[in-house]
C-alpha cells in the first residue's frame, strides 16, 4: 500500500495501516524529539504521545506532507515535555547532560564503523548536544528541523506555527549561537571536525 | 569616518543578518547581490559565513539515534483513549456520590445514636472496655455462647454511640465492622429497651443467660435503622472502591 492508501485506511480506524506509518516515520520523529529534549526518556515519551495523538487526530489530516504533519504533533509533545520538566526542577535538562566519562546509552550505534570513527561520532554528537542545550527551545527546534531534518523555511513555519520571518530569525540566531559554542569548545571536537581557517 | 565607511558599516550589520538565510537560498535576488558584493570586501563576514557553513555541516553529520523501542501502537494503547473522557467526568461524579453516601451514613448513625441515648440515663459513661470484654468473651468456652451475641452487638453499638463519624469511617474502610453493624443497631437496644443501663458489661449482666431478649413494639423499627445503616455502609464501600479505581485509571 502506498502512503495515501495507508492514511485513508488509518482514517477509517485501521490500526495496522496506521502502524505501517509509525514504522516508516518513528525514526525521524524520535530523532527530532531527542535533539529538542536532549533526553532519551523524555524523547521516547514525546514520541509515544505524538503517535497516540496522531492516531486520534488523523481524521483531521487534510493532505500535504504527512511527515511535516507528524513533526508538528511531536513538536507540541516536546513543548509539553519541556513544560513538565519545568514543573519538576529536580530533573532539569542540565542534570541529564552526559558527563565526559559516561558516553551515554548510544555507544553501540553504527557498529559497522571502525572503532575510531565510531568514537569520533560519539564525541561529535556529545559536543553538538551540549551546544544545542545552550539554545532556547524555539531556536533549538528551528535548527533541528532545518539542519538535521532538512525542512524548508515554509515547512518549519507550518510545523512551529509561526511566520517564515520568525523562522528566519530563530534559525539565524540559533545557528550563530551554536557556532560560537562549537568554536569555544573546539578542543573537545575530534580534529577532523574542527574548523580550518584560511590563514 | 568617511561616508563610504559608514555605508559599509551599516551594510555589514545588514549582511550579517542575511548570512544564514543566504546559505539556505532564502534571500531575494537583490539581497543576494548585496551579500555577495559585501563578502568580497569584508573579511569578518567571510569568517562568519564560513563558521555558519561549518556548523551546519557538523549538524548534518550527526547520525540517527537508535530507537529505544518500537512506537507501534497496540490495541490497548488505543482503546483507553475512548474510555478516558468518560472516566474524566465519572471521577468527580463518583467523588460527590461517595461524599453524599458518607454524609448520609453519618447522619443516620447520629440520629440512631440520638434515639439510643434517649433510652439511657444522662451522663452514663460509655463503656470503652467493651472490645476487650468481647475478646475475653469470645475466648470463653461454649457455655457462655448465648451471651456472646448480645454482647458483640453491644460493643458495636457502644462504638457507634461514642463517635458516630469515626464509626462511619471504620465501616467505610474495613468490611468486618460493617457486617456486625445491622445486628449492632438492631439488637442491643432491643435487649435494653426499658432497661436503665445499655452499656456492654452491664447489659450483659442484665440479660440472664439462655433467656432471649423480649421483643418490643419498636423492635422492627430498630431493625429498619440497622438495615439502612448496613445498606449505606455497603454503598459507601462500593463507591469508595469505584472512585479509587476511576482515579487510578483516569
Ligand atoms: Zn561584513
Amino acid at each position: 500500500m502506498d502512503e495515501q492508501s495507508l492514511i485513508a485506511a488509518a482514517q477509517q480506524g485501521d490500526l495496522t495501516a496506521f502502524n505501517s506509518l509509525v514504522e516508516q516515520y518513528q525514526q525521524g520523529v524520535f530523532n527530532t524529539a531527542y535533539r529538542v529534549l536532549l533526553d532519551a526518556d523524555a524523547a521516547a515519551d514525546a514520541t509515544q504521545d505524538a503517535f497516540l495523538s496522531a492516531y486520534r487526530a488523523i481524521g483531521k489530516f487534510r493532505g500535504g506532507s504527512f511527515r511535516a504533519w507528524l513533526l508538528r504533533i511531536v513538536t507540541n509533545a516536546c513543548y509539553d515535555q519541556l513544560r513538565a520538566k519545568k514543573r519538576r526542577p529536580t530533573a532539569s535538562l542540565d542534570a541529564l547532560l552526559l558527563s565526559p566519562d559516561d558516553p551515554g546509552p548510544f555507544v553501540t550505534e553504527r557498529t559497522q564503523d571502525n572503532p575510531l570513527d565510531q568514537a569520533m561520532r560519539v564525541e561529535l554528537r556529545d559536543v553538538i548536544h551540549a551546544g544545542l542545550r545552550t539554545l532556547p527551545p524555539d531556536q533549538r527546534l528551528a535548527v533541528v528541523l532545518s539542519d538535521i531534518q532538512g525542512f524548508k523555511y515554509q515547512e518549519i513555519a507550518a510545523i512551529m506555527d509561526v511566520s517564515t520571518g520568525t523562522v528566519k530569525s530563530r534559525l539565524s540566531r540559533g545557528r550563530a549561537k551554536l557556532r560560537d559554542y562549537l568554536l569555544d569548545q573546539k578542543e573537545l571536537l575530534p580534529d577532523k571536525y574542527r574548523l580550518k581557517r584560511k590563514v | 569616518m568617511s561616508v563610504w565607511n559608514r555605508l559599509r558599516r551599516s551594510d555589514h550589520e545588514k549582511v550579517r543578518q542575511l548570512l544564514s538565510p543566504y546559505l539556505d537560498g532564502e534571500v531575494s535576488q537583490q539581497e543576494k547581490a548585496t551579500v555577495e558584493q559585501h563578502l568580497r570586501a569584508c573579511r569578518a563576514c567571510q569568517d562568519e559565513l564560513e563558521g555558519l557553513r561549518w556548523t551546519i555541516g557538523l549538524l548534518a553529520q550527526t547520525s540517527a539515534e537508535p530507537l529505544p523501542r518500537s512506537f507501534v501502537l497496540r490495541k490497548t494503547d488505543v482503546e483507553p483513549a475512548r474510555k478516558a473522557p468518560r472516566l474524566q467526568w465519572a471521577y468527580p461524579l463518583l467523588r460527590g456520590a461517595t461524599a453524599v453516601a458518607a454524609l448520609l451514613l453519618i447522619v443516620t448513625l447520629a440520629v440512631d445514636w440520638g434515639a439510643g441515648r434517649g433510652a439511657r440515663p444522662a451522663g452514663a459513661p460509655v463503656q470503652t472496655r467493651s472490645i476487650q470484654n468481647l475478646q475475653e468473651e469470645k475466648a470463653l468456652p461454649q457455655e457462655s455462647a448465648p451471651q456472646a451475641a448480645p454482647l458483640a452487638t453491644g460493643v458495636a453499638n457502644a462504638e457507634a454511640q461514642e463517635t458516630p463519624p469515626s464509626a462511619a469511617d471504620a465501616q467505610a474502610s474495613s468490611p468486618p465492622p460493617l457486617k456486625t453493624a445491622p445486628t449492632a443497631a438492631a439488637t442491643p437496644t432491643r435487649a435494653n429497651q426499658g432497661r436503665p443501663v445499655p452499656t456492654g458489661v452491664a447489659g450483659r449482666q442484665a440479660v440472664p443467660p439462655g433467656s432471649p431478649p423480649s421483643p418490643t413494639p419498636s423492635g422492627s423499627n430498630r431493625h429498619v435503622w440497622g438495615l439502612i445503616e448496613a445498606v449505606l455502609g455497603a454503598l459507601l464501600l462500593l463507591l469508595l472502591g469505584a472512585t479509587w479505581w476511576t482515579a487510578r485509571h483516569r
